[in-house]
């Protein structure tokens, strides 16, 4: 039988299983626990097989999760899929990456759908409104097809059927795209798993076509960023040299090159640490520009946290408390009991968003009050 | 059942009330998606990237040039009837949702052939209010319509029932729109 879990939208779970095999299915459908947090984890789900879902929202929630369950084996998620419906330039789809992220080291297939182009009505001169068109630009595919090309698991970034950078919806669940062009090759994919089919062909297919479409060079795509970069590891120690203690530099030194990102807008009214769109694209810079063919990295990974401070009245911003990796949930499969243990010890997976992604994928965040934070390996 | 998920029930039955009357739903935002539909607010400031002041309708649909517009929720709430009611004098933003109204309806094969006529209406369950100037979409859901945990199966029609009580100024050639 088939779980398919999602993130409070009913209706796209019923296009989902409408559109694809799994009609022909004993099927499921299950709201995935609206936080992360031990408490609202533990009221949702119910049984050992459960907490099969828990890897797939480990850093983010996607919409779609399709696990499998039987009775000879052992739950395991099939397929996580995001859709977005905002325009679709650099911000916007970097935001949903972390869902991608997680799902790709794990093995577990992943699809980001998102508009290849959209209109949006803004203020022009006085009174008016002009339309103007955003489309997705070539570092968004370049990070799909060089995720797929280190991690070996196929990561999809598949367009939303438009016209005129107008949305095509299905007519009978209008939150989810019409099922023709990219779609279908998302249904060709899932039906595909069901049938315990090779996926390759439909895979490598969708890769090429993209690599061509968005001019993929296997080495010296250049981007322009604003905020952040490469520079020498020596240069980055020299120009925080009174901030990172000395055993990190040491540590961080065992690397010739740093990819420093130093976003100017994590604080704002609404939130003392953002984490939208900056945590997606943190995972991102990873892929592009730290790792090498073989997912090692090769360059550190430093977030310089703007604004932020290391600690808020005596409370720490992000914390480095021990981990039991080997009981979490998150990244084994256990019990139920076993992991209601778990949690009544720290768990990275059940704090905040910026504890669970900040505080795991970088190598080092350098705070604005020069607070330094390390993740434990 | 929790208040959002009452109101995610309330919206998807009002959804499919609607298509099993041959409306064209162009817009469903029920709480929980990331909606689909975004009317920008006129007024803001043109260096402004943020949504502050936008709207985005519950549900948006369209028959024969007469596009329904619906705001739902699980009891009658004033703030959403206001809420209309500005919408619908605020000669700004119905022009550019006219425009949006167009674009998505062309994507999507719809047929818009000459002025659209605006018609509003709250969805909620229990009884009907004061408010006569609106339509009211009597929403019933079964209890074990549960969004948390449900066996798929094609349809979930059986499990909502909706009855339409329109607004005192609705014409006839409206009230037509609803029959089955």
């Amino acid at each position: 039988m088939y779980e398919i879990w999602h993130d409070n939208d009913f209706d796209l779970a019923h296009w989902f299983y409408l559109n694809s095999e799994l009609i022909s299915q004993d099927v499921t459908l299950r709201q995935i626990p609206k936080t992360n947090s031990s408490r609202d984890l533990l009221n949702h789900l119910k049984t050992d097989s459960d907490l099969a879902l828990l890897p797939a929202i480990k850093y983010e929630t996607p919409d779609i999760i399709l696990i499998k369950k039987d009775k000879k084996n052992k739950p395991t998620i099939k397929l996580v899929v995001e859709f977005m419906t905002h325009t679709p330039q650099h911000d916007h789809p970097l935001q949903r990456f972390t869902r991608i992220y997680g799902s790709a080291w794990l093995g577990i297939p992943s699809i980001l759908i998102i508009p290849q182009k959209k209109e949006k009505l803004e203020k022009g001169q006085r009174d008016s409104y002009k339309p103007t068109i955003y489309r997705a630009n070539p570092l968004i595919y370049h990070l799909f097809i060089k995720t797929f090309e280190i991690t070996k698991t196929p990561t999809l970034l598949l367009m939303w059927p438009e016209v005129d950078g107008y949305l095509k919806y299905d007519k009978r669940h209008p939150t989810a795209p019409r099922n023709e062009q990219d779609i279908s090759i998302m249904f060709d994919f899932v039906n595909s798993l069901i049938a315990s089919e090779n996926t390759d062909l439909i895979v490598k297919n969708h890769i090429e076509k993209q690599k061509k479409i968005s001019e993929y060079k296997n080495s010296g795509n250049n981007y322009e960023l604003t905020s952040g970069g490469v520079i020498p590891t020596k240069k980055l120690i020299g120009q925080f040299k009174e901030t990172i203690p000395i055993e990190v530099s040491l540590n961080l030194l065992k690397k010739d090159e740093s990819f420093l990102y130093s976003p100017q807008g994590l604080k704002s009214s609404a939130s003392a640490f953002r984490t939208d769109p900056y945590a997606g694209k943190v995972c991102a810079f990873d892929i592009l520009f730290c790792r090498d063919s073989n997912g090692n990295r090769y360059r550190n990974l430093v977030l310089e946290a703007n604004k932020i401070s290391s600690q808020v009245k005596g409370v720490p911003t992000l914390v480095n408390h021990e981990h039991q990796s080997s009981t979490c949930p998150f990244l084994n499969s256990t019990s139920l009991d076993s992991a209601k243990n778990h949690f009544k010890e720290f768990c990275p997976y059940t704090e905040r968003k910026q504890q669970r992604i900040y505080g795991e994928i970088p190598d080092l965040v350098i705070f604005d009050d020069k607070g330094t934070y390390v993740p434990r390996s | 059942m929790s208040q959002e998920v009452k109101e995610y029930s309330i919206t998807y039955g009002v959804k499919n009330f609607l298509l099993s009357k041959n409306w064209d739903v162009i817009a469903y935002n029920p709480p929980g998606s990331q909606g689909t539909f975004t009317i920008p607010n006129p007024s803001k400031d043109g260096g402004y990237r943020g949504q502050t002041g936008s709207e985005s309708p519950d549900v948006l649909a369209i028959k024969s040039n007469v596009v329904l517009v619906v705001e739902c929720k699980p009891s009658f709430n004033q703030d959403d009837a206001e809420k209309m009611k500005r919408l619908s004098k605020n000669s700004k933003k119905m022009e550019i949702l006219d425009i949006l109204i167009r674009r998505v309806c062309a994507a999507n094969e719809i047929q818009v052939s000459q002025d659209l006529l605006y018609i509003y209406a709250l969805a909620f369950q229990g009884e009907r209010n004061q408010e006569k100037e609106l339509g009211y979409i009597k929403v019933e859901v079964s209890e074990n319509f549960d969004i948390t945990h449900l066996p798929a199966k094609s349809s979930y029609e059986n499990f909502f029932s909706a009855t339409l009580f329109p607004a005192s100024n609705w014409e006839k050639r409206i009230l037509r729109l609803f029959e089955d």
